[in-house]
């Protein structure tokens, strides 16, 4: 039953694409994404150029991009173009923040069950990173494929570290003997700090709760159980400890790039994200290194980043056009080109056996490791309150580690307290 | 006295007459330069390279003048199109702000009539509403309009300004009766009453207003980023925004580029109409 969908789907969308052949106006699909400028603007024009001058140009389809801000204004100006209920409006294709994006679209039943184009179009699901797909499905269709995915990495001065004799460092443990040794202090003030981690709860305090042994989130998303096992207590006092010891640098405020402070060798290591190498390597006015995030008990990473998605209320002849082009962009040839670009993570398994990449990881292996790293990857599970309740923790995280007006225990407590809040609000 | 010593006391007195000055253009000074450093700082990190722009201890000055920046965003950025944009916007709510406000202000402050207070209040309740609030439903109105794809969103909904329209009225209110009673004697018609008395009698007020609004459109961000599906219609500040990559690092040369070519004309403005605008408020404040 399912493959005779496929192929009255595979007919479908062929007599489609003759028709548009035909059609003298060529298919206009527009696509809303977070990709300003730089290295990540110039690759998303590069590949629509390269989509509407091959592919696009033989089946009659032209793409349009729009830039919309960031995840969180994209999601918005996406949510108001579908209130407008007007085809004219509403993008075909999205970019969404996998995690805080693309659950929220899927549960209103906005997004195109991918599952019959992925069959037609020959595409492998387990070409796919696993770690990458948590939130690709949704009550068991395919609503979105990995697109600017990351993984946060350790990158470290390896310049100033080979000087004072230290290896990169595996555990905490290590990492803490490593920032202390990195710390360099002159007339009484703090000239390089020797580890950096900014206050992302969803990335970094969630990703050591996993490598305790618990999570940020149970299973069925109902739960915070690392505020009931005494983990996120144990993390957040470390984090002031690191914090307050001065080997650690408290958060910078808003509008200082963290990484401009690692390429000036003001902080001696850093938690960040892979999709900042290029720039990393290319600013940094010495060697990097790069390791797997140092851990507590095992060894885990958490993902980030953007899948891509298709609106369903569209036209069908829309909807399938649009198809083509997010096929165009899964192909190995772009996942290559596109991590090659930026740093994000090839997201498919044999977009890493291209020449591009291997050429890559040849001259640079910093961006293997974050690829390598995925071995260990960990993905949230599907939490309605998830957004919320890690806007608490930032909240509560800068008290306790930027203005240091409360302790870690005065921290779990009001996070107790939001907790309850929310599982109120939610009916949990 | 000899001339020396007279010269001498002259110039004691002076300083001493200065003295009590001092701490006042002290300050002055010091508020010039926290005003003026951000400014400084933009155009200089503008024509930094990225490498010394996010050099620590920072520069004062570039080491070389750099005007790569300036080239990037002027020619990879479609620019132009993005300027144009913002001066059609800009230009065309001031025009169609002043054909609203200058009637609606002069029926506020010369005429008396059944339910003036409350449609005087409901102005000043606009003036209170944050267009945030507002923006939602705008948008679906456009949308239906079938408008999101052209400029009209980003000028229909601040044809009334509300702020113009107190402040003008008040401005009006302060031309005594009698010179309108004598205008009215002399035949001249409602217009003319508006245009060749009372206009150049506030022109001080409709400068501020003016450029007030000039400087809240030209600078707009979040309300052409919400009405505007297409970058052929999209301003300025947008385009400044997409330089500010955070993942990949933030180019802050090009972006204190973009924002120096942004800024500037405000400046111009405000450097030529930084008079009319004293008068306005000071005018005001006298009475």
């Amino acid at each position: 039953m399912k493959k005779l969908l496929s192929l009255v789907l595979v007919a479908v969308m062929v007599l489609s694409v003759a028709l548009i052949a035909h059609a003298d106006e060529p298919i206009v699909v527009t696509m809303w994404h977070t990709r300003g400028s730089g290295a990540n603007g110039d690759r998303i024009q590069k590949s629509i150029d390269d989509f509407n001058a091959t592919i696009g140009a033989e089946k009659g389809i032209r793409v349009e991009h729009l830039y919309q801000g960031n995840y969180v204004k994209t999601k918005s100006a996406i949510m108001n173009a579908i209130a407008t209920n007007d085809q004219d409006i509403i993008p075909e294709i999205v970019v969404l923040e996998r995690a805080a994006g693309v659950p929220d679209f899927a549960i209103e039943g906005k997004l195109v069950d991918l599952t019959p184009y992925v069959e037609a179009s020959g595409i492998d699901m387990n070409n796919f990173q696993q770690a990458l797909l948590g939130f690709s499905y949704y009550e068991g269709e395919l609503i979105a494929l990995p697109y600017i995915r990351s993984t946060p990495v350790f990158y470290y001065n390896k310049t100033a570290a080979d000087e004072l004799g230290l290896k990169a460092p595996e555990t905490i443990a290590d990492m803490i003997e490593f920032a202390r040794a990195m710390t360099k202090v002159e007339n009484g003030e703090t000239v390089r700090y020797g580890v950096y981690m900014p206050n992302d709860p969803a990335w970094f305090i969630a990703n050591m709760m996993w490598q305790m042994g618990s999570a940020l989130f149970n299973d069925e998303g109902t739960r915070v159980p690392c505020l009931e096992d005494g983990c996120l207590l144990r993390a957040l006092t470390a984090w002031r400890e690191w914090v307050d010891e001065g080997i650690m640098a408290p958060p910078v405020p808003s509008g200082v790039s963290a990484t401009d402070q690692f390429c000036t060798g003001v902080f001696g290591s850093l938690f960040n994200s892979c999709g900042s190498m290029a720039n990393i390597l290319k600013n940094a006015n010495f060697e990097v290194g790069v390791v797997y995030l140092p851990y507590w008990e095992q060894p885990s990473a958490p993902t980030g980043g953007g899948n891509i998605a298709l609106l369903k209320d569209n036209p069908q002849e829309q909807i399938d056009a649009a198809w083509e082009f997010v096929a165009f962009l899964m192909s190995d040839e772009q996942v290559a080109q596109e991590a090659a670009a930026t740093g994000y993570l090839p997201s498919t398994k044999t977009s890493t056996e291209t020449e591009l990449i291997q050429n890559l990881w040849a001259e640079h292996p910093q961006y293997r490791v974050a690829f390598d790293q995925l071995a260990n990857g960990h993905e949230l599970p599907w939490c309605a309150f998830k957004a919320d309740f890690e806007d608490q923790m930032t909240i509560v995280c800068g008290e306790l580690i930027q203005s240091r007006t409360i302790t870690a225990e005065e921290a779990i407590q009001k996070l107790n307290e939001a907790a309850e809040m929310i599982y109120l609000e939610y009916g949990l | 006295m000899t001339d020396k010593e007279f010269r001498a006391e002259q110039r004691r007195r002076r300083i001493r007459n200065y003295l009590p000055h001092l701490p006042g253009d002290i300050l002055k000074i010091l508020a010039m330069v926290i005003f003026v450093f951000p400014f400084y700082w933009m155009v200089i990190t503008s024509f930094k390279t990225l490498n010394e722009s996010i050099s620590v201890p920072p520069t004062m000055f570039p080491f070389t003048f750099n005007t790569e920046a300036y080239y990037i965003v002027v020619t990879k950025m479609n620019w132009w199109s993005y300027v144009r944009n913002t001066v059609i916007i800009t230009i065309s709510v001031i025009v169609l702000q002043l054909l609203v406000m200058v009637p609606a202000s002069y029926a506020f402050a010369k005429f008396r009539f059944y339910g003036a207070g409350v449609f005087f209040g409901t102005v000043l309740i606009a003036f209170m509403i944050p267009t945030q609030i507002t923006f939602i439903t705008t948008y679906l109105t456009m949308a239906d309009w079938k408008l999101l794809k052209t400029l009209w969103p980003q000028i229909i909904p601040f044809g009334a300004n509300a702020f113009g329209i107190f402040m003008l009225r008040q401005s009006f209110k302060q031309i005594p009766d009698e010179i309108v009673e004598s205008a009215k004697l002399d035949k001249a018609s409602e217009v003319q009453i508006m245009t060749r008395i009372l206009l150049p009698m506030s022109k001080s007020a409709m400068i501020t207003i003016a450029l007030f609004s000039f400087v809240g459109h030209w600078n707009s961000y979040f309300w052409p980023l919400v009405m505007s599906t297409s970058e052929e219609v999209r301003p300025l500040t947008i385009a400044i925004e997409k330089l500010k990559e955070i993942e990949y690092g933030i180019q802050w040369p090009q972006i204190m580029a973009g924002n120096t070519l942004l800024v500037l004309p405000v400046v111009i403005l405000y450097i030529f109409a930084s008079k009319k605008i004293i008068q306005a408020f000071a005018y005001r404040g006298v009475k």
